[in-house]
């Protein structure tokens, strides 16, 4: 690729998307992809904890992606979203939804933790706040998306491998 | 038998063969249900306003209709009949379903319905004064929901009635809903840290006089159109009254602010109609423990006149789960107030009447509120659940049933009213002064003073340190000609309060009345320097002093009396018998 269409790729695409990174090209223990919409509040509201947890587990190689399936999701929305609500991780277009399908996700702000070898070990929700649309606890209880990391990286099986998520469907933005 | 089921299954199947289509079927739904919220700047977390916004929400728009989260409304259908019901049919909640399936066909723009058409800014056009928070709130990211409250001081030079009120929150996503209310007395100021900060809690407590009762709900939630109260009905704002603007705030992943204004609209023509507020609960049974499924507050009231329910504004907090309210006629007959069946704080609205709902005197209003203090409970907001008591938390319970009543027969019959939920408010609570200090506050003002002297000698007696009760008892016993003991329960609601103004003006009178004018013009010296303005005190002072010789201060605060009120009769004629003492 000479460097004018690159440059050009870019601007058209983005960061992540021109670069061609894949989250499964560097090493890494644990990668955490995170499905999310630019037009979802409960991705939104998710965004601290979505922050705290890539802190805690950034420094034991764990890498984190923030996946846009769907091709209609524009650039500016989403570099707006990333920015004013600080959401963690680096930004993929999945536009076919190949990674969509590998993580057998379905809504919007829904998880993925892929191991070392890039083998899907756990997928569902961030936590147990919401049970469904308008009912959601003040706090959560069980830290689904934490828990699971932490037992991969600790090499223990993980409890509940699948869990169901509150949110908006990603087969809508197809 | 298997065909059977196969051949009846496939009914529907045929019927359907044509599938809706965006255009044709949901555009409608959208337009009118789900648009007023899902737009630009509006509440909607998105817009519902093109084939693409459904498309792009097909899935959930089919999963929170079937659930009936969206478009939010509680009351049960049957059970009332409101205005305004925001509801779905059953067809609707099916089309949509059925659009869905058919992977949400847009169809021919030809058959597409004219969009919407919505006004921007104040719905009602520019208000005739607007109030700005003093200070914004500023929000954290995450967290669960904040409940605050804002005070305005609106500049009034003269009283104003008022037919409408706009709350424009700032960020409609964030203020989930608010509640305005008048602070006739200033209580809620008190509540400040800091003078204009305002202050948290979930439900406000604001006395009112018993001689000026609460009569409107000054409710707002997203997506309506601000309500006019028809001529006669609209609200008085005095100068010097405070507004309150109780909100329940959504934190939505980053920091906010929030600062929201009011437009107040106002009339030329005054208040004729009185409605009254009346609240049913009973919150002192609200003992809920942890884990019960099903714990039943009830309360029961007896209408001791005509009157129609205007509207109705129930109110729990995450533990209400089936709120009912309805009204027992004398004859036995039911009528359905309302009945909620899956109760969400969220979306608690005030539900107005398509009609009025008359009620003949007699009839027994009846509130029953289920909760469910279980870990079943989704909205629990104690995690694991702990015993839960009443309380302004969210963590804690309510159960509140406020009905917006019109009495009828002649004349005002609030006070008639009133006193029947004050007493009622005694069988609930028989240890609570505050009741009996209404109670005798009520009869004093009918002039039932006889009566009144035992009720006030039990708010003295369980609310001893309150200066207040000592005072009106005090009141009571000087009109039946007590005096001595007046003078000695005033001396003593001054030592509970010495900045209790009320009871050292009733101490004067005491003091003349026994002849005591040396210390009644002492007390009373004490009064003006509290209402400098006020005539008629300086008029009486005037008078104490003119008959205890000292003429020439007595003809100084005639004078003051008179620049204060020039065609003040008495004053002046004070003043003449004063200046003839003089010159004798």
């Amino acid at each position: 690729m000479d460097y004018m269409r690159f440059l050009a790729l870019l601007m058209t695409c983005g960061l992540a998307a021109a670069a061609g990174l894949s989250p499964f090209d560097t090493p890494a223990k644990a990668r955490v992809l995170l499905f999310v919409r630019t037009d979802c509040p409960l991705t939104n509201r998710y965004a601290p904890e979505l922050q705290r947890i890539s802190q805690e587990f950034a420094a034991r190689g764990v890498t984190f992606w923030l996946v846009y399936p769907g091709k209609t999701e524009l650039e500016k929305d989403i570099a707006t979203q990333v920015s004013e609500y600080r959401l963690p991780g680096t930004v993929l277009r999945d536009p076919n939804q190949d990674l969509v399908k590998r993580a057998h996700a379905t809504v919007a702000p829904e998880a993925a933790v892929f191991d070392a070898e890039g083998k899907l070990r756990y997928h569902g929700r961030i936590d147990d706040r919401w049970s469904d649309f308008g009912k959601g606890h003040q706090s959560a209880k069980t830290h689904d998306l934490e828990d699971a990391i932490a037992d991969l990286l600790d090499g223990k099986p993980i409890a509940h491998p699948e869990t169901h998520v509150i949110g908006c469907a990603l087969a809508d933005v197809e | 038998m298997k065909y059977a089921a196969i051949a009846l299954l496939a009914i529907p199947l045929v019927a359907q063969t044509k599938p809706p289509t965006y255009t044709h079927d949901i555009a409608p739904i959208l337009y009118r249900s789900c648009a007023p919220c899902h737009r630009p700047g509006e509440s909607g977390p998105f817009s519902l306003l093109t084939y693409e916004d459904a498309k792009r929400h097909a899935r959930e728009i089919a999963a929170v209709t079937h659930s009936r989260y969206m478009p939010p409304w509680l009351p049960q259908p049957g059970y009332g009949d409101f205005a305004d019901a925001r509801r779905l049919t059953d067809a609707q909640i099916q089309c949509i379903a059925a659009w869905v399936n058919a992977d949400a066909p847009e169809g021919p723009a030809s058959e597409s319905p004219a969009p919407p058409h919505f006004t921007n800014g104040w719905q009602l056009g520019p208000p005739d004064l607007i109030l700005e928070a003093s200070h914004p709130l500023i929000l954290s990211a995450s967290g669960p929901d904040v409940f605050w409250n804002f005070i305005y001081k609106p500049h009034i030079s003269a009283t104003r009635y008022v037919r409408a009120i706009e709350i424009r929150p700032g960020d409609k996503r964030i203020v989930h809903h608010a509640n305005l209310i008048i602070d006739r007395l200033h209580m809620a100021e008190r509540q400040e840290v800091k003078a204009g900060a305002g202050f948290p809690g979930m439900d406000l407590n604001i006395e009112s006089s018993v001689f000026d009762p609460a009569g409107h709900f000054l409710f707002w939630k997203p997506g309506t159109v601000p309500r006019v109260e028809p001529d006669g009905f609209a609200w008085r704002l005095d100068p010097g009254n405070d507004l309150v603007l109780n909100t329940h705030l959504q934190l939505t992943g980053k920091p906010e602010k929030v600062q929201p204004s009011i437009g107040l609209y106002f009339t030329n023509k005054p208040q004729t109609q009185f409605p009254i507020l009346v609240q049913l609960e009973h919150d002192g049974a609200l003992r809920i423990p942890a884990g019960d499924r099903d714990f039943l507050v009830s309360d029961d009231f007896r209408l001791p006149m005509d009157a129609e329910v205007l509207a109705v504004y129930p109110h729990a907090h995450y533990l209400g789960k089936l709120l009912e309210g309805y009204a027992t006629l004398p004859d036995g007959k039911r009528v359905w107030l309302i009945r909620i069946p899956d109760w969400d704080l969220n979306w608690q609205a005030v539900y107005r009447y398509r009609q009025p709902v008359f009620l003949p005197k007699g009839t027994v209003i009846s509130m029953r509120y289920h909760y469910d203090n279980s870990d079943a409970n989704p909205r629990n907001p104690n995690r694991p659940p702990r015993m839960v008591q009443a309380g302004n938390h969210a963590t804690d319970e309510m159960g509140h049933l406020w009905l917006q009543l019109l009495l009828k027969g002649p004349g005002d019959r609030r006070r008639e009213l009133e006193e029947a939920v004050v007493r009622h408010r005694i069988e609930k609570y028989p240890d609570d002064g505050m009741a009996y200090l209404d109670l005798g506050t009520l009869m004093l003002s009918r002039l039932e003073t006889q009566s009144a002297v035992p009720v006030l000698e039990k708010a003295v007696l369980l609310r001893p340190k309150d200066s207040q009760p000592r005072n009106l008892l005090g009141a009571a016993l000087s009109r039946v000609g007590r005096l001595q003991e007046a003078t000695q329960d005033f001396q003593i609601a001054l030592k509970l309060d010495p900045d209790n103004v009320n009871a050292r003006y009733n101490l004067v009178y005491a003091l003349v009345k026994a002849g005591r004018l040396g210390q009644a013009a002492e007390n009373l010296k004490l009064v003006v320097a509290a209402y400098p303005n006020d005539p008629s005190l300086r008029n009486l002072w005037g008078e104490l002093l003119s008959q205890q010789g000292d003429y020439s201060a007595a003809i100084a605060q005639f004078d003051k009396a008179i620049a204060l009120k020039p065609d003040f009769a008495d004053a002046r004629k004070n003043r003449e018998i004063t200046q003839a003492r003089m010159s004798k």
